[in-house]
Parts: structure tokens; C-alpha cells; sequence
């Protein structure tokens, strides 16, 4: 039986070797590592009053149990989406085109942006909205529903890098080219692709060297996807955050712990790579991560 | 048990009703509920599709020609939005069985995410790892084989065990990635580990070697583990969960349609059945309409015939009216008749002792004066001329003046006579009496006096009589006074009208018949007639045309109406055309008790 099987995956195998490149081309994949965000498609005029309403949901402190906080209030369309966090504190990710995540949180608990909504505000340590405080009129799944489609439109389309895959090679320089070349040769990109520059994988922080020995203090949520599985092997594995913007988003890794862009793409090739990186290339990856930033969504 | 019609009705407008009813829900199941799963077949090859985009998705991004995980996530977003439609259509329609074989599709799906995540975790580690362990390979071997060939030169220097060494790192690096390369043998792997191992192990030591070993080593995990989670996810048997899944579907969907076929039979079977119903229905309701039709018509029809019957009735009362005015105009005369009678009566009771008187003296002075004038003849000669002369003139006078009072007085006794024979006639004996005798005498006597007083006068009688009548119960003096006063009434006018029309053959005609209990005696002539005005006076006492004197006081028809109507309880009555002729017309009870 076994053999059977083992035959069986090897003509598959053997098929996707022989067919692979066509059949890519057949379903219509997108054999390129990173894709553009595609652009916000028009609303009807329905979506758009949903989506204003989301909007100023999004920008009101009622929401919160204690009527101190707003989405916005950590989701700051002016700093990335994000806010500043302390080292050592869970960061907060940003809110550009996380409709593209293919799940959501840091450890990936929600399956839909939905969801993730719906969690952020009955969340003690986050919103605390008791659905029993609002008017009897509004429903806590229209507010859910609304927020998304809000949340849906805040999409940073038409960055650089984006206008290069789009077949403008002159909106990246040189420098930023041998910066992507950089970003793939080291590995970067295998983690670190689709259309958010990450986003749809998870991945343990620590491949070749463990982070997590050099902390003083584990926190709970340095568990990561483990505590959504509490299965062993999921333990230190995250979602694989999107590159997009990220020169706009620090700090850096799931607990703030790092400033600069140098020091993460370092951090990056020390744990995950499992080797030395030089510095120059650091730099040119960092030039490259800078063309990243896309067109930033009004208030 | 008998149903009454009402009860009957009900039940009948009940089993319609009802009828409708499962008609209207028959064609709800066949055209307005459809199969609930309609979406299924395109459900499943929609599942079918993504795990085959999402397997190929796999197996191209293990090889590396795709390099990005966004196709792996829309094609498990694509097989869990499909599993949504399974749960939707199972969400609306409730099924225990395809709960289940959805909820083994659903574990499968979860299962196969759980393993992919993991693919995806580990797949860019060995792709990394592979493509470091090249690059560190190929700058090891380089520069040992570059040091091998300088050596080569030297011989003394030439170290065996290098060599082995070296050879060892191209067995590695050829093994690792013939291993990467897709192979799955345990054995290779052991090998692998071992010569990991020995080079570890190896007293020679190269730059990088260490790094080239880590990458080793997690190849050599991440494969292993990878090859396990091909394996797992190749024994998902997510198409057989599919193809179990269609089947039951289909089992559904083939009972849905035996079902919705019984229901078109029932439909058609109960539609018709409606409308033979409906059919005798209406022949029953035409039916009740005609014989309404008919009571109707037959209705109509006795009314018609009562309202003939009240028209008749009508009709008779409207005669009965008019006999009755007949009646009373009979009363009033009858009534008229009895109080002239009484009073007439009465006129002559106090007139008769005067009148005795008168003509008791009046005939003494008639003596008398006949005495006087026999002693003026006697005594002639003793008396002068003169006197004796004016003594016979005055006796004469006194004779003459004696015989007219007797004379009228005579009369004057006469109709008083007359009169109180009104008053006599009750007391009048009746007895059974041969009705042929007493006519035929009374004729002879009134037509022979009536001859005996007027010379001349003839005339022709005809008497014709009813054989079955024979007696009557009468007063046969009464009744022979009033024929005769009839009779001489008929000579009378016959002889006037013989006066006028001398070219006239007189005839009496009586004739008696039987009717009933009546005997009818009628009296025809062809006298004088009576004029129609005076029809109605003929019985009053007093009334007469005939020119007074020579005995006719005007009573006659009037005692014999006494005698007829109030004594015998007859009737008496009277048609005449002037100048043609005149007949009476007498009926009277036959019998002892009808005469009472």
C-alpha cells in the first residue's frame, strides 16, 4: 500500500516536473514571487455608506468599554496603520491591506478579518465593547460589519516596487534592484512573498538559533501559533507579517523588540537564515524594503 | 344511521375542501418546493476544483517553480467557502446523513489545513536551506578541490585522509540533493545521517563546514518531515469523502424525484377526480333547478286554478248578493203586503157595524118609502091633485134615494167583505187536495161567470197538466178563490185587449208541473199586458186599473197574494209584455211538511 502511494506521488511528482511551468501558466498562477495590491475597486452607493459608517466607527472612542480608545486609536492611519509600542510589548500590526492576511493576529487565532473585528472589540486588553452598553438599535454584527468594509478599503496600492512589477523599471533605482536581488538570493523571499510580502505562511522565529533562549522573560503571547493549536511544534511559529509599508511600522518583530530596519533584516538572516549577512547587503535590502511603501490611505 | 341532507352537504363540501387542499400541496411538492441541495453537484467539482488547484499549488511550490503561498491560501478559502454552501443548504433543510458525510468532509478539510500550514512552514526552510547548502557546498568543494590539486603537485604533503574526507563532502552533497530531490528512501536517510555523523566526527576540518553541516541537517529534518505531510496529505482521502458525499446526494436527489412523481400521479388523479366531482356536482345542481323549474311551474298552476276558483266563488257571491237584494225586495213588499193587509183588515172591522147599519136602514126606508107610496095611491082620491102629484114625486125620490144608499152600501159591504177575508184566511183548514179538479173547476167557474156577465165574450182555454203532481197540501176554498180571481183578471184583460185588437184569438193557458218539491201553476194569456211600471204594483191591495164599480175593489191580486205567499208559504209572481200578454206564475210547497 504504501508503494502504491509512493508510486502514486512520484508521477505526480514527475508530472509537475515535466508540466510544471505550463500548468502554472494553465491555472492562471502568478509564477512571480511578490504581486502588486491590486487597486480599491469602486463602491456602489450602498457599500459606500457602509463603508462611511465604518469609517466613523472606526474613528469613535465609544467603541471601547471605557470610551478611551478608538480603532484609531492604535491603527493610526497617519503612522502606517500602527502606533508605537514599547520593547518587549505585543506589537501592534498595521492596518494597510490586512484584508489580504490569510489569517489574522500575530499567532493567526481568526480565520477572517471579521472575525478579527469581532475579537478586537470584545477583547478586555482591547477594546472591552460590551455589546449591552450600545443603543438596542446597532447590533454588534453591523458594527463588525461595517468596520470591514471600512477596514476592507485601507489599501496601499501603487508603491514603487509595485509600479516595477507592473512593468515601470524605472521606479526602482539600481541600488533598490540589487536590494530585491539581494532579498531573494538570501532566502528572504521564500517566507517573505505573495502580494502582501508575506502574510499567508506561518513560520517559527528561530530556525537555526533560538531567540527565545536569549529573553529574560517569556511572555504568553512568545507562544505564538501554539497557542491557538497548544500543539509543541506550533510553539514560536508566527504569521509571517507583511512587508508592505514596513518602513512606517516600527518597531519591529512581534515584540517591538527592534528599531531599525538594519537591525531586523540582521536579526532576520542570524535566526532565520542561520548565517552571517554582509553589511553593505543589508543596506541594499533595506533600500529595497523601503520601495515598499504604497500610496497611504486619507483620514 | 340516516345523515340528515344538511349534515350530508358538509360532509361532501368537506371532502372537496379537502381534496383542494392536498391538490394545492401536492403541487407545492412537485412545482414550488424544489430539491433543497440544488447547489450540490456544483459544490462538489467547485471543492473538487480547489483541492485540485490547491495539490498542484503544493507540489509546484515544493519544486519551486511557484514561489509564492497566496494560490495555496485562495484555493483552501475557495474549498472552505465551498464547504460554506454544504453547510448553508444543510443549515435550511436539516439531513442526518449528509451532516455527517459533510462534518468528515469538514475534518478532512481542517486536517489537510493543519498539514499544509505545516508545508508551508517547512518548505521555505528546506528551500532555503537547500539553496545555502549549495552555495556553501559549492565554495567548499571549490576551494578544498583548488588545495587538493596544489597538493597533488606536492607529494609529500599529499594527506589520504583529506582526501577521503573530501570525498565524503561530494558523496554528501550529492546524496542531499539527489534526497531533496524527491526520493523517499529511510535507507538514503540513514546514509545521509551517517556520513552528517562521520564528517562531523572527521578530525579534518574545512572553513564553513559547520555551517554546511547545520544546513545538512535540517534538510535532512525538514524533507523528512515534509515527505511525512505529503504522505498525510495524500492519504486524506478528501475525493472519496466527495464521490460518498455525491452519492448521498444523489440518493436524495433520486428520492426527491420518486417523490415529487407520486405526487404529479396524486395530483393528476386528484384533479380529475375533482372534476368528476365538480361534474356530478353541477348534474345535481341542474337537476335541483329543474324540479324547482317544475314545483314552480305546478305552483303557478294552482295558483291560476285558485284564483279561478275565487273568481267563481266571487261570482257566486256576487249572485248570492243579487238574490239577496231579490230577497229583500221581496221582503219589503211581503212586509208591505202584511201591514196593508192588517190594516185594511182592521178598516173594515170598524167599517162593517156602520155599514150594517146604513144598510139595514136604508133597505127599512126603501119599505118604507114603498109603504108610503101605496098609501098615497090609497088615499089619491082623499088628497088634492097637487099634493098627491108632488107626494108621489117626493116618495119616488125618497124610493130612488133608498135604493142608491142600498146600492153602495151593497158595494161599500162588499169590499169590506173583501177585506176581512184577509183576516179570515188564516184560520182556513188545509187538507191534501187533488190539484187537476181544483184548477179545471175554478177555470170554469171564473171563465163561465165572467161569459154570464159579458155576452159575447168567448175564449179558448188550454190546460195541460203534470201527471206526476197529483195532490198538494192546500186550502182548497182559498186556493179556488185566488185561481178564480186570477182567472177573471185574464178575461178581463182579454177582453180589453179584444176591445183594441178584435182580429185577437183569445186564449187562457194553465199548465202545472212538478219541480221538486213544488207544484208550479202558471197562467198565461194573451191580454192586455202590464205595463212594466206597474209590474211590481199588481199585489197591492187597492190597485187597480180596471174602472171601478161592477164588484171591483182593486183587492182581488191582493188576496191572492195573502193566500199564496202568507198562507201557504208559496210564492207568487208575475211576467207581462204590454199589449201581448200577461202570465202568473204560482208555485206551492207539495208537502204537509214543507207547507209547515
Amino acid at each position: 500500500m504504501k508503494v502504491i502511494k509512493g508510486l502514486i506521488f512520484f508521477r505526480v511528482f514527475l508530472a509537475a516536473l515535466v508540466l510544471g511551468a505550463p500548468a502554472a501558466f494553465s491555472m492562471q498562477l502568478d509564477t512571480r514571487p511578490i504581486t502588486p495590491i491590486p487597486p480599491n475597486p469602486t463602491p456602489t452607493t450602498a457599500e459606500q455608506k457602509k463603508i462611511e459608517l465604518g469609517r466613523k466607527l472606526f474613528n469613535d472612542k465609544q467603541l471601547s468599554g471605557a470610551n478611551n480608545r478608538s480603532c484609531a486609536s492604535c491603527h493610526s492611519l497617519k503612522t502606517g496603520g500602527t502606533s508605537f509600542t514599547p520593547p518587549g510589548a505585543l506589537r501592534i500590526p498595521p492596518i494597510f491591506n490586512t484584508q489580504y492576511n490569510f489569517k489574522q493576529f500575530w499567532d493567526a487565532r481568526s480565520n477572517t478579518l471579521e472575525a478579527a473585528i469581532k475579537t478586537h472589540l470584545l477583547a478586555p486588553d482591547i477594546m472591552s465593547f460590551n455589546p449591552k452598553d450600545s443603543s438596542q438599535n446597532i447590533k454588534l454584527d453591523d458594527i463588525v460589519s461595517a468596520l470591514t468594509a471600512y477596514v476592507k478599503t485601507l489599501n496601499t496600492p501603487n508603491s514603487r516596487f509595485d509600479q516595477y512589477l507592473l512593468g515601470n523599471k524605472q521606479a526602482l533605482t539600481e541600488t533598490e534592484k540589487k536590494g530585491y536581488a539581494l532579498f531573494q538570493s538570501y532566502g528572504c523571499i521564500s517566507c517573505h512573498q505573495g502580494r502582501l510580502i508575506g502574510g499567508n505562511i506561518l513560520q517559527k522565529y528561530g530556525i537555526y538559533n533560538d531567540y527565545f533562549k536569549t529573553k529574560t522573560q517569556l511572555k504568553n503571547f512568545d507562544l505564538g501559533y501554539y497557542n491557538v493549536t497548544k500543539n509543541l511544534n506550533d510553539r514560536f511559529a508566527f504569521k509571517v507579517p507583511s512587508l508592505r509599508n514596513v518602513a512606517l511600522t516600527g518597531p519591529y518583530l512581534h515584540d517591538s523588540s527592534l528599531n531599525n530596519l538594519e537591525s531586523v533584516v540582521e536579526s532576520m538572516a542570524f535566526y532565520q537564515l542561520g548565517r552571517p549577512i554582509l553589511k553593505d547587503d543589508v543596506t541594499l535590502i533595506v533600500q529595497f524594503l523601503h520601495t515598499l511603501t504604497g500610496e497611504i490611505p486619507k483620514q | 344511521m340516516r345523515i340528515n341532507y344538511h349534515l350530508k352537504d358538509r360532509l361532501i363540501q368537506a371532502f372537496i375542501v379537502g381534496i383542494l387542499f392536498i391538490i394545492i400541496l401536492a403541487y407545492y411538492q412537485i412545482e414550488i418546493s424544489t430539491f433543497p441541495y440544488t447547489n450540490y453537484k456544483m459544490a462538489v467539482a467547485l471543492f473538487k476544483k480547489h483541492d485540485a488547484e490547491l495539490n498542484e499549488s503544493l507540489v509546484l511550490s515544493r519544486v519551486g517553480v511557484l514561489k509564492q503561498y497566496d494560490t495555496v491560501v485562495a484555493a483552501l478559502e475557495g474549498m472552505y467557502d465551498t464547504l460554506a454552501i454544504f453547510k448553508k443548504e444543510l443549515e435550511a433543510t436539516p439531513n442526518a446523513t449528509l451532516s455527517e458525510g459533510v462534518s468528515k468532509l469538514e475534518k478532512l478539510l481542517i486536517q489537510k489545513d493543519r498539514l499544509v500550514t505545516e508545508f508551508k512552514r517547512l518548505n521555505p526552510i528546506l528551500i532555503n536551506a537547500t539553496n545555502d547548502f549549495s552555495k556553501v557546498m559549492s565554495e567548499i568543494i571549490e576551494s578544498e578541490t583548488q588545495a587538493d590539486v596544489v597538493e597533488r603537485f606536492s607529494i609529500q604533503n599529499y594527506n589520504p585522509e583529506h582526501y577521503e574526507f573530501l570525498n565524503k563532502l561530494n558523496a554528501l552533497f550529492r546524496d542531499t540533493l539527489i534526497y531533496t530531490g524527491g526520493t523517499q528512501s529511510e535507507e538514503m536517510y540513514r546514509t545521509l545521517a551517517n556520513l552528517i555523523l562521520e564528517i562531523k566526527n572527521s578530525p579534518t576540518k574545512v572553513d564553513n563546514i559547520n555551517l554546511a553541516i547545520q544546513y545538512a541537517e535540517v534538510i535532512l529534518v525538514s524533507k523528512k518531515k515534509i515527505n511525512a505531510i505529503e504522505a498525510q496529505i495524500l492519504s486524506l482521502r478528501i475525493l472519496s469523502a466527495l464521490d460518498n458525499l455525491t452519492h448521498l446526494y444523489d440518493h436524495l436527489r433520486l428520492e426527491y424525484n420518486y417523490k415529487t412523481n407520486a405526487y404529479q400521479y396524486l395530483f393528476y388523479i386528484l384533479s380529475i377526480s375533482l372534476l368528476v366531482i365538480v361534474h356530478f356536482a353541477f348534474k345535481r345542481l341542474q337537476n335541483i333547478v329543474h324540479k324547482l323549474d317544475e314545483s314552480n311551474q305546478k305552483l303557478e298552476e294552482r295558483v291560476a286554478q285558485r284564483t279561478q276558483d275565487l273568481a267563481n266563488k266571487n261570482e257566486d257571491l256576487n249572485k248570492a248578493l243579487d238574490d239577496l237584494h231579490d230577497a229583500q225586495d221581496q221582503l219589503i213588499v211581503k212586509e208591505k203586503m202584511a201591514s196593508v193587509g192588517m190594516l185594511t183588515t182592521g178598516i173594515a172591522h170598524e167599517i162593517k157595524n156602520p155599514l150594517n147599519f146604513i144598510n139595514n136602514f136604508s133597505e127599512m126606508s126603501s119599505t118604507l118609502s114603498l109603504d108610503l107610496k101605496n098609501l098615497i095611491e090609497t088615499e089619491k082620491t082623499h088628497l088634492p091633485e097637487a099634493l098627491y102629484t108632488e107626494l108621489q114625486e117626493l116618495s119616488s125620490d125618497i124610493e130612488s134615494n133608498c135604493k142608491k144608499i142600498q146600492d153602495y152600501g151593497t158595494r161599500a159591504d162588499n169590499i169590506v167583505n173583501s177585506m176581512l177575508q184577509h183576516s179570515k184566511e188564516a184560520s182556513v183548514q188545509k187538507e191534501n187536495t187533488k190539484i187537476q179538479p181544483l184548477v179545471e173547476n175554478a177555470a170554469e167557474l171564473a171563465i163561465h161567470s165572467y161569459k154570464t156577465q159579458h155576452p159575447g165574450f168567448d175564449v179558448e182555454l188550454q190546460t195541460q197538466f203534470d201527471p206526476t203532481l197529483k195532490e198538494i197540501f192546500i186550502a182548497p176554498q182559498a186556493i179556488s178563490q185566488a185561481l178564480v180571481l186570477i182567472l177573471n183578471n185574464a178575461c178581463w184583460a182579454i177582453s180589453e185587449h179584444l176591445k183594441a185588437n178584435p182580429s185577437l184569438s183569445p186564449l187562457i193557458k194553465i199548465t202545472t208541473q212538478r219541480k221538486d218539491n213544488t207544484a208550479v201553476l202558471s197562467f198565461f194569456d194573451n191580454g192586455l199586458g202590464i205595463p212594466e211600471k206597474n209590474l211590481m204594483k199588481v199585489f197591492e191591495p187597492f190597485f187597480t186599473t180596471r174602472p171601478t164599480g161592477f164588484g171591483n175593489t182593486g183587492l182581488g191580486l191582493s188576496i191572492c197574494y195573502d193566500i199564496i205567499v202568507k198562507q201557504h208559504k208559496g210564492t207568487f209572481s208575475v211576467t207581462s209584455i204590454e199589449g201581448q200578454h200577461t202570465e202568473f206564475t204560482i208555485t206551492l210547497p207539495i208537502t204537509h211538511q214543507d207547507a209547515i
